[in-house]
């Protein structure tokens, strides 16, 4: 096997055990998407290294975890059912012509996403007190569902470096990107609108950052700047 | 179990929930004790197996068992997605619903004293034991807790250049005897 060859390897391995970041992990993202080679070595470490995972001592999870993903089923299935049902009826239609067919099926599908509950506003105000970890708050902030309107209030005296700003993220988890809420304000309090979407997905637990971004805020949308401050919403 | 598993994996994409519950039930403790050590959050852990257990339902036709076990294949699932997370939480974690489970503690000298089913280990423990003893603690630690080169050398205390040697060795020696 060449060096080469070899070295790619070993750099596989590093990144399937999760040991690179910064640049080296950039650099093996950028093999990852798009070099047969590199992938057939990570295939490698992760068939090799996977009995690790069954040799950690077992700990079961809470039994809600295994209902939750019942449910989840569930609704999938009930979802799917729906459909063919209606893919079942289109079959009437057929006579009438390709036209007919296509305009009923954009009538299905129409009527289809009618069908789907959104999901609702959270009920209750919800607050949260942003600070670091271990210190005295910076913010306290609220959600007004009825109003759709988050409130901030500062709790200190405080500044931002010249040209920077503080933004507020809220932290969908579960490999989801963080989405900005706006920018947090430096005295007296502010408040403003926030779209449904976003209001809905508000929930309490959901955890909160503030970073610092160019005055204006992050223009790619994901947080640039470190994480400074941290909070978690609570339902009143 | 690995015989059990891509069975079950069989059985699944065809829609089979029995043996949906069965694989949860046998590979859920082990993935989640994977992603707590990894997280350190209890909710989060839920989340990632909510999450990837349904990326099992629905992707498991696309399991091929030419490319690789089936116990890395779910292995792979869950640790990717932990892995994204970490990587995406800020530098300081929220210690909210920290786990205080001693298993936190630090791998000591020899991690393999902590392998409950060292037979599951099988040739990997074999050329595991032809590591130093530095080397071997460095790569299972890593595996396991998704600390990256410079998190390892804080936790071993130790120089980075000297971590990421005694990781890379590691590799190199495990990779020799594996394909051996």
């Amino acid at each position: 096997m060449s060096s080469l060859l070899e070295e790619k390897s070993i750099e596989a391995g590093e990144y399937v055990l999760g040991v690179l970041e910064g640049e080296e992990l950039r650099r093996a993202e950028h093999h990852g998407a798009q070099d047969p080679e590199w992938h057939r070595a990570c295939e490698f470490w992760e068939s090799r290294l996977a009995p690790l995972v069954f040799a950690l001592a077992p700990l079961t999870p809470p039994r809600r975890l295994w209902n939750s993903i019942e449910a989840k089923l569930d609704e999938e299935g009930a979802q799917e059912s729906l459909f063919r049902n209606f893919f079942q009826s289109l079959r009437f239609w057929r006579p009438l012509g390709m036209m007919t067919t296509v305009l009923s099926l954009v009538l299905a599908l129409y009527v289809a996403r009618g069908l789907w509950e959104k999901p609702p506003l959270p009920s209750s105000p919800m607050v949260a007190w942003v600070g670091q970890p271990e210190g005295a708050p910076l913010w306290v902030l609220s959600v007004h569902p009825g109003k759709k309107m988050l409130k901030a209030r500062t709790l200190q005296k405080m500044s931002a470096p010249s040209g920077k700003s503080m933004e507020l993220w809220m932290l969908p988890g579960a490999g989801r990107a963080p989405v900005s809420l706006g920018l947090m304000p430096m005295v007296g309090e502010k408040q403003w609108e926030v779209p449904e979407a976003v209001l809905i997905a508000l929930n309490s637990g959901m955890g909160l950052a503030v970073s610092m971004e160019p005055e204006g805020g992050s223009s790619t949308g994901t947080p640039t700047g470190p994480v400074l401050y941290q909070g978690q919403l609570v339902s009143l | 179990m690995e015989d059990l598993l891509s069975n079950w994996l069989a059985d699944i994409a065809r829609g089979d929930r029995v043996a949906f519950s069965r694989l949860y039930e046998r590979t859920a403790p082990h993935l989640f004790a994977q992603a707590l050590r990894i997280l350190k959050r209890t909710d989060l852990a839920e989340e990632v197996l909510q999450e990837c257990f349904l990326k099992i339902w629905k992707q498991a036709a696309d399991f091929d068992g030419e490319r690789g076990t089936a116990m890395a294949w779910i292995a792979t699932i869950v640790r990717n997605r932990c892995l994204d997370i970490l990587r995406r939480m800020p530098r300081e974690p929220i210690v909210t619903a920290a786990v205080s489970e001693n298993f936190f503690s630090d791998v000591g000298t020899d991690p393999l004293a902590y392998l409950e089913e060292k037979r599951e280990a099988g040739a990997l423990q074999r050329c595991l034991d032809l590591l130093s003893q530095d080397e071997r603690r460095a790569v299972v630690t890593a595996f396991w807790s998704g600390l990256t080169h410079r998190e390892l050398a804080e936790r071993f205390q130790s120089p980075l250049g000297t971590v990421k040697s005694w990781v890379r060795r590691g590799l190199e020696r495990l990779k020799g005897c594996l394909e051996s």
